[in-house]
This record gives structure tokens, C-alpha cells and sequence, in this order.
């Protein structure tokens, strides 16, 4: 009788989770970098932004803390799939292969260091937050709110990395999509509510960006309290990445983790 | 036994025994080392009388010391050597056994009750007994499964009921004694097929000696002539294991663009042997590594592995095999007992186990010390010996090693074939090991398969191979390097150059070592001297020469090269990408 799934993603989790963390290059520029952007930009666009008309908050800091739960999430795509593509190019996989280990096992079970950093993410930021004045509208069950939608951008992104990894096998191409990810970021409601865009172009872009909607599911919840709509289309959104990128995931595992 | 390795022992056996490095039971003659691998056969013929005929051994069967070239009839007090080994025959029976703690039960017809090790120390081994037979750390010979150390002192008995059927019973053992997966508390009747398990050992019953038996495990305090209400429960009998052979007929890969990798391969290994698979890089090897091991599929022919076809049986073929590849693919941020507990718990060992199988493996292997350490400080030598271990945890029956010592240094190399050797040895696990080094080939296979372009150009026995090529090698260093095309000219009268060394001048001699005389002769006649003579016997490289025109020693060199000229191109701008390696 093989092991069940369970049994299974247990283990790939806790090597996964294990991995994850050892690796202070990986660990570092999660933690730190979101609070380094923070830093620079709310001292600095604070004043300025704050006065627009109809801007929908005085607290800066929260404004833009929204930035750093989806980014925290974003470095999913290089953790899980980086470390899977490289578990490809040094044979490990192949490795795995011998074992009875199930498709779905490796799949989830490469997720889970990404969330547990994600998370881990998620958790300075909000203490950093608090301890610099930013308030958390929603209170303590918005936390846990944060908490939770920062794990479904982790594994919506995770996802994404695993399937590129497995379909190409590749570290580079994995970082590749990365700065493309990041990029969209630019083209978000991440520094300015969609309705105060005044470029059209930027506004209709914002306005198809999934990104907008992660960033604003999370806002909601820092500088507005709870707003149901938010939170479906952020977590919505989430929530269908991880569907279609596992999906997709799946079929390359077959001809990835080859055997007969 | 009068003498060898296992002196002082009693084998008994029923109708037949085979003798010989292959044989998994008392055939072994306790591992005489200096049997062939099918030695020898006794059988019982129609008239009752014992015969023993020599099955094409090396060094011959002798009965009374004369060798014996046809099958010879044997008499109580018969002496028979085989390898180091000398039999005596001692009774008109002349009846041999696995050396147990038997004894008849009176009043019963004796049986022969034919038990098969599948798991444990003493795994491949075949126990024969009558009557009764103890199984305990305490018990004298098969009884102790192969010295077991899971096993209780006394831990269990085997033995007869008044009806004539089997029984096995607990005797108080601290892990218990399991049937089919079931713990026993009760006497419980053994049948064809049962799985009878104690300490780390699994014992297929194979033959009861009685016609007709039910398995049953019985539940409560029940005693073994039943009462009616001591309703039994059913066991399903487990099906005997395949053999862990390995067979190959016309197996071919083909890469699209890249060619035939392997070209229509035909071998067979032997359960308990160590095969070599021998060729450079590029020869096929690790191709057909793959496809044995389900990594691959094959484009054409069939392969069984332990018994399984490696296309449409790949889960089972998996579960019966460990491996080890070329590259010891290991995280180097994990530790090594990380990377047992993750390889334990994906290949399905029972949680309360795994633990005392990773200790038992680490410390197997000489790891104890470095287990607690991440991966990625380890030496060669030591990710070697981690990914052997992780290659064993799930008892595999045959075992895949391509290329395990390349790149290590000679102390890990022989560290490592001592374990491949214990392996095979004591636990009659089949190995199949890919080499490109020909000491490896000779010092660690019994049989040799040479593969080049994807083809098996020769196999045998390694002393197999060098008789097939047969005359030995001369080489002549002159004193003055000038002297050296001279030199040549007069050693081509005794036979064909094979490849100079770097000073000498070789020649493989037409008439072997009678020519040497006149060699030397020769070359005082012509007024040279010699700095150097030596003769050498046939080597692998000479029979891989002789097969493929090449040295495989240049060959690896030429791949080296060539590999090593690839890697500097792909490091140029717009260079082509490495071809797959075969």
C-alpha cells in the first residue's frame, strides 16, 4: 500500500520549510525590502498625497503597508519555484521520482516554505507597522485576516513559480518572471486609489490589474475596517491563481517527474 | 562440513541441492568465496542414491579427490570438495540441511518444511527442517535468521501439531511474532505462502512438507486444538516474491536528434550477483540505468527488473529497487538524518520505525558523526555514502549504482565497495553497478558486461574475459629512447602491438610467455639494452581493446577532453548549448 497524500506532503513540507528558512538570502530580502520601499517612500509622497481630494486616508503608512503583504506573497514565485527547479537541475527530483511520492504531494508540499516565510513576512510588518503609528482599521480579526490573505498570495505566487519550474526546468527563467511580476506592481493602485489616477491608459491598467485588487483587499483592511466586496476580489482573485497555476502545475508533472 | 568457511556445520537438504556462490541456502557453503557461481548439484536419482554432477565450475568438483567430468554416485563417507570447501557425506540418508535446531516429532512422518528469508540479515536464504525449528537470537545456526539482532533470545518455534500440520507460536518475545501482518498471541497454523515475521526478518513459507493447509491467526486465549468457539479469522496468504533477477531483451533508447544512446541490449543478472556495467562516458550506461529504473522509457524491447516489467509495472519495479545515480543529488541545506527522515517517511516506512532505520543505515555507512551536519559541507566520499544509505531505506531487493566512486579518493573507493560487497554477500541483494574503471569492474563484479556506442560488446566473469583474450602482454623500455622504433621492430616478430605506454614499447605475444626467451635473445642479438621488461597478464583494458580497438582508459580520457572542450564552449557568448550527456 503506498502512503497517503497526507503523509507524504508532511515531510516534502517540513524539508521545504526547513530549507526555506536556513537560506538568510532569501529570508533577508523578503523581510527587509518591502520596509526599506516603505521608508523611502512614505516620509517622502506622505504630505503630498495625503492632501489630494478624496484621498481615503490621513495614515500614509497604512496606505502603503498594503504594498508589503502582497510583495511578501510575490516572493513566493522565486522561493518555491526556485528551489523546485533547482531540486530539477541537481537531481533530487529525480531522487523523489524513485520514491511513491504523488504529484500533488510535491507540489504542496514546495509550497509550504514559501507561505511559512510569507508569513513570517507578514508579521514584521504588521509589528513595524504598529510600532510607526499605522493602525489596523479592521483590529485584531483584521490581523488574522492579513495574516491569512498574505498566505493565499503566497501560495497563488508559489504556484505560479512551481509551474514555470516545472515547465521549463529552469532557475534563470523562474527569476525571470519575477521582475515581470514586479513590474505590474508599477502599474497597480499601489501608490494611488484607481479613482484618483488621472492618466487613462494607467487607470484602465490598474483597473485590469489583479494586482490592484490583492493590494486593495489588504488596504480595506488597514485604513478602512472590513469591506466584504474588497476582500472577495483580493482573495477571489488569489484564489483563482492558485486553481489555474496548480492546474497547470499538474500537467507538467507528469513529464517532469518522468517515470513509468 | 570438514573444512572452508562454514567447517563444522550439518546441511541437510531434500531432493536437490545446488552449491555455489549463487546458491541462497546452505549452497553457499557459508560464503566460500572460492566456489563458482553455480558450483555444483547433488540429487537424489529415481533409485534413492545420491549424485553429484560439477556444473562447468572453475576449479572443478572432486569426490575423494579425483575431479569428477561426469556426474558421480556418492556414498556415505564420500569426501567432496568444492572451492575451499570439503563435505562429508555421513549417513546413508546423506541428507542436508541449513544447519537448524531440528527435531523429529514422534509418531509423525517427517517432512521437510522449506522456509525463504525476504526480509532480514539473512535475506535470500533458504532454511530446511524436520520436526521443530527455534527462531531466536539463542538458536543455534538458520534458526538465528542470519544472527537477526532484532530477534528475541528465544523468540519463536516452529513445529509440528498432532494432525501433521505446521505451527508457529510466540515464546514470550519482546517485538513480537506477526503472520501475514497479523500479531499472534495464540499458536497459528502456517500454510504455503504464508509471511511469517519476527524481529527485523520476514520468512516466506514456501513448503510445509503437508499436503493441505489453512492459515489461520486465531484470536484470544484459545489453545491449539481448539474449541469450536474460538472462531478463527481469516488471513489472506501474501504471494511469494518474484525473484530479484534482472532481464533485458533487446532494450533500445532512442534521442530524438541525438541518435541511439542504446542499441538492442541483451543480459540477464542472477539474483544476489553484482553485475559491472563497464564503458566511458557516452557508451550508454547511465541510459540504460534510467530505463531500468522507471526514470526512462524505452523505445523498444523489455526489461524485468525483480521480477516486474519496468514499463507497465514501474510502481512495483520502484518499490524494489534502490539508486543511486551518477550525481549524488542531495540538498545541501538538509542534514543528513533530514534527508533520512524525508526519504524514510516518502517511501512509506512505519513511523515507529523510521528512526532505528535511519541509525541503523547512518551508522552502516559511517555517518554518526556527520549526520547532524548539513549536506553541503560534506566530501565526496561522505554524499556518496549518505545517498547509498538513502538508496537502502526501503530494504530494496536490487540495487542500481551508476558510477558510485567516480571522482572519490582510493579510501572512500574501497569503503564503498566493501558496503556493495556486504550488500550483495549478506543480504543477497542484486547489484547493478555502471563503472568506467576497470579495477572496479574486476575487484567488485562477478560478471562484466562491456558497453560501447550503446552495444554490449562482450560479458563474462572478468576471468572469463581475460582467457577469452587469452595471451599475455609484453613491454620493452630501451635504455636509449632512440633505440625504441629498433626496439619495436624486433617485438613485432612475436606478436601484435597493443598500445605503447609512455616509454615502452607493448606487444601481445602470439605464443605468451615461451616467446619471452627468445625475445630476450632477440634483443640481445640486435645489441640493446633494456631498461625495463615486464610481462603482464591480460587486463579488462586488453579484452575492451581487443573488442572495440580502443583503450578504455584512453577512451575516458577522450571523453574528458571532450567534455571538458564543451563546457569551455558553452561559456563563450552565443555558443550552442551542451548536448545531453548519454
Amino acid at each position: 500500500m503506498s502512503p497517503s497524500l497526507a503523509s507524504q506532503v508532511g515531510p516534502l513540507a517540513r524539508r521545504s520549510i526547513a530549507a526555506t528558512l536556513k537560506q538568510p538570502l532569501i529570508i533577508t530580502p523578503t523581510l527587509i525590502f518591502p520596509l526599506f520601499f516603505l521608508a523611502v517612500n512614505v516620509p517622502g509622497l506622505e504630505a503630498a498625497t495625503t492632501r489630494l481630494k478624496g484621498f481615503p486616508t490621513d495614515d500614509y503608512l497604512a496606505f502603503s503597508l498594503a504594498f508589503a503583504f502582497v510583495q511578501a506573497g510575490l516572493a513566493g514565485v522565486t522561493t518555491a519555484g526556485g528551489a523546485l527547479a533547482q531540486d530539477i537541475s541537481n537531481g533530487f527530483l529525480s531522487r523523489l521520482s524513485l520514491t511513491p511520492m504523488k504529484g500533488a504531494a510535491l507540489i504542496f508540499g514546495s509550497l509550504s516554505g514559501t507561505v511559512v516565510l510569507a508569513e513570517l513576512g507578514a508579521v514584521t510588518y504588521i509589528v513595524v507597522g504598529l510600532a510607526f503609528g499605522a493602525k489596523i482599521e479592521a483590529g485584531v480579526g483584521g490581523a488574522l485576516v492579513l495574516l491569512l490573505l498574505t498566505g493565499l498570495f503566497a501560495l497563488a505566487f508559489g504556484s505560479i513559480g512551481i509551474f514555470v519550474a516545472l515547465k521549463t526546468g529552469s532557475g534563470e527563467a523562474v527569476e525571470a518572471v519575477f521582475p515581470l511580476l514586479f513590474a505590474l506592481f508599477f502599474l497597480s493602485s499601489m501608490a494611488m486609489p484607481r479613482n484618483l489616477i488621472q492618466t487613462d491608459w494607467f487607470k484602465t491598467f490598474a483597473t485590469y490589474n489583479p494586482l490592484s485588487y490583492m493590494i486593495e483587499a489588504v488596504r480595506s483592511l488597514l485604513i478602512s475596517g472590513w469591506d466584504a466586496e474588497a476582500l472577495a476580489l483580493g482573495g477571489g482573485i488569489a484564489g483563482v491563481t492558485i486553481v489555474v497555476a496548480i492546474t497547470l502545475a499538474a500537467t507538467q508533472i507528469s513529464r517532469r517527474v518522468l517515470r513509468t | 562440513m570438514r573444512s572452508g568457511p562454514a567447517a563444522g556445520q550439518e546441511i541437510q537438504f531434500g531432493d536437490e541441492l545446488l552449491i555455489g556462490r549463487g546458491a541462497d541456502q546452505g549452497g553457499s557453503l557459508g560464503g566460500d568465496n572460492e566456489l563458482s557461481r553455480r558450483h555444483a548439484r547433488l540429487v537424489r536419482g529415481a533409485n534413492g542414491r545420491l549424485l553429484v554432477e560439477d556444473l562447468g565450475s572453475t576449479n572443478g568438483t572432486f569426490v575423494n579427490d579425483a575431479r569428477i567430468a561426469e556426474p558421480a554416485m556418492l556414498s556415505p563417507g564420500d569426501v567432496l570438495r568444492v572451492g575451499s570447501s570439503e563435505l562429508e557425506l555421513s549417513g546413508p540418508a546423506a541428507s542436508v540441511e541449513e544447519p537448524t535446531a531440528a527435531r523429529a516429532v514422534p509418531g509423525l512422518e517427517e517432512a521437510t518444511v522449506v522456509l525463504r528469508v525476504t526480509v532480514g540479515p539473512a535475506l535470500g536464504q533458504e532454511i530446511r527442517f524436520t520436526g521443530e525449528l527455534e527462531i531466536g537470537r539463542g538458536a543455534e545456526a538458520g534458526g538465528s535468521l542470519g544472527g537477526d539482532p532484532e530477534l528475541s533470545r528465544r523468540h519463536a518455534r516452529l513445529s509440528r501439531r498432532p494432525d501433521g500440520q505446521l505451527e508457529v507460536e510466540d515464546l514470550g518475545s519482546t517485538n513480537g511474532t506477526a503472520v501475514n501482518g497479523t500479531r499472534i498471541t495464540t499458536p497459528v497454523v502456517l500454510g504455503p505462502g504464508d509471511v511469517l515475521q519476527a524481529g527485523g526478518s520476514q520468512v516466506l513459507v514456501a513448503d510445509t512438507g503437508t499436503p493441505v493447509q489453512t492459515t489461520q491467526v486465531r484470536e484470544g486465549p484459545a489453545p491449539v486444538d481448539a474449541a469450536p468457539e474460538a472462531a478463527p479469522v481469516q488471513v489472506p496468504a501474501a504471494a511469494p516474491l518474484p525473484p530479484n533477477s534482472i532481464e533485458v531483451e533487446g532494450l533500445v533508447r532512442d534521442f530524438k536528434g541525438k541518435g541511439r544512446a542504446v542499441d538492442g541490449i541483451y543480459l540477464r543478472v542472477e539474483p544476489g550477483e553484482i553485475y559491472g556495467f563497464l564503458g566511458p562516458n557516452g557508451a550508454g550506461k547511465s541510459t540504460t540505468v534510467h530505463m531500468l529504473t522507471t526514470l526512462l522509457p524505452p523505445t523498444g524491447g523489455t526489461a524485468r527488473v525483480a521480477g516486474y516489467d519496468v514499463v507497465s509495472d514501474g510502481p512495483r519495479v520502484r518499490s524494489s529497487i534502490g539508486v543511486a545515480l551518477q550525481e549524488a543529488a542531495l540538498d545541501p541545506v538538509l542534514t543528513g538524518w533530514q534527508h533520512m527522515s524525508l526519504q524514510t517517511a516518502l517511501q512509506g516506512i512505519p513511523k515507529a520505525e523510521r528512526k532505528q532505520r535511519a541509525d541503523e543505515l547512518i551508522e552502516r555507512v559511517g555517518l554518526t558523526d556527520a549526520a547532524d551536519r548539513p549536506t553541503g559541507g560534506y566530501s565526496g566520499g561522505m554524499r556518496r555514502r549518505l545517498d547509498l544509505a538513502l538508496s537502502l531505506v526501503h530494504r530494496p531487493r536490487v540495487v542500481f549504482l551508476d558510477e558510485p566512486t567516480t571522482g572519490l579518493d582510493p579510501k572512500s573507493r574501497t569503503d564503498l565497495w566493501d558496503e556493495v560487497a556486504r550488500l550483495a554477500r549478506d543480504e543477497g541483494v542484486t547489484i547493478f553497478l555502471t563503472t568506467q574503471y576497470l579495477e572496479e569492474a574486476d575487484v567488485l563484479a562477478e560478471r562484466v558486461g562491456i558497453i560501447e556506442s550503446g552495444n554490449i560488446v562482450a560479458e563474462g566473469t572478468p576471468a572469463e574475459l581475460k582467457a577469452e583474450i587469452g595471451r599475455p602482454t609484453v613491454e620493452v623500455v630501451p635504455t636509449n629512447e632512440t633505440d625504441r622504433a629498433r626496439v619495436s621492430s624486433v617485438l613485432s616478430r612475436f606478436g601484435e602491438h597493443s598500445g605503447a605506454g609512455h616509454r615502452g614499447v607493448s606487444v601481445r605475444l602470439n605464443h605468451g610467455v615461451d616467446d619471452l626467451a627468445d625475445i630476450v635473445r632477440a634483443l640481445d642479438a640486435e645489441g640493446l639494452s633494456v631498461g625495463n621488461l615486464a610481462l603482464h597478464a591480460p587486463t579488462l583494458d586488453d579484452v575492451f581493446l581487443a573488442k572495440t580497438g580502443r583503450s578504455l582508459e584512453e577512451s575516458v580520457e577522450e571523453t574528458e577532453m571532450a567534455q571538458q572542450a564543451s563546457r569551455t564552449q558553452i561559456s563563450l557568448p552565443g555558443s550552442p548549448i551542451l548536448p545531453q550527456q548519454r
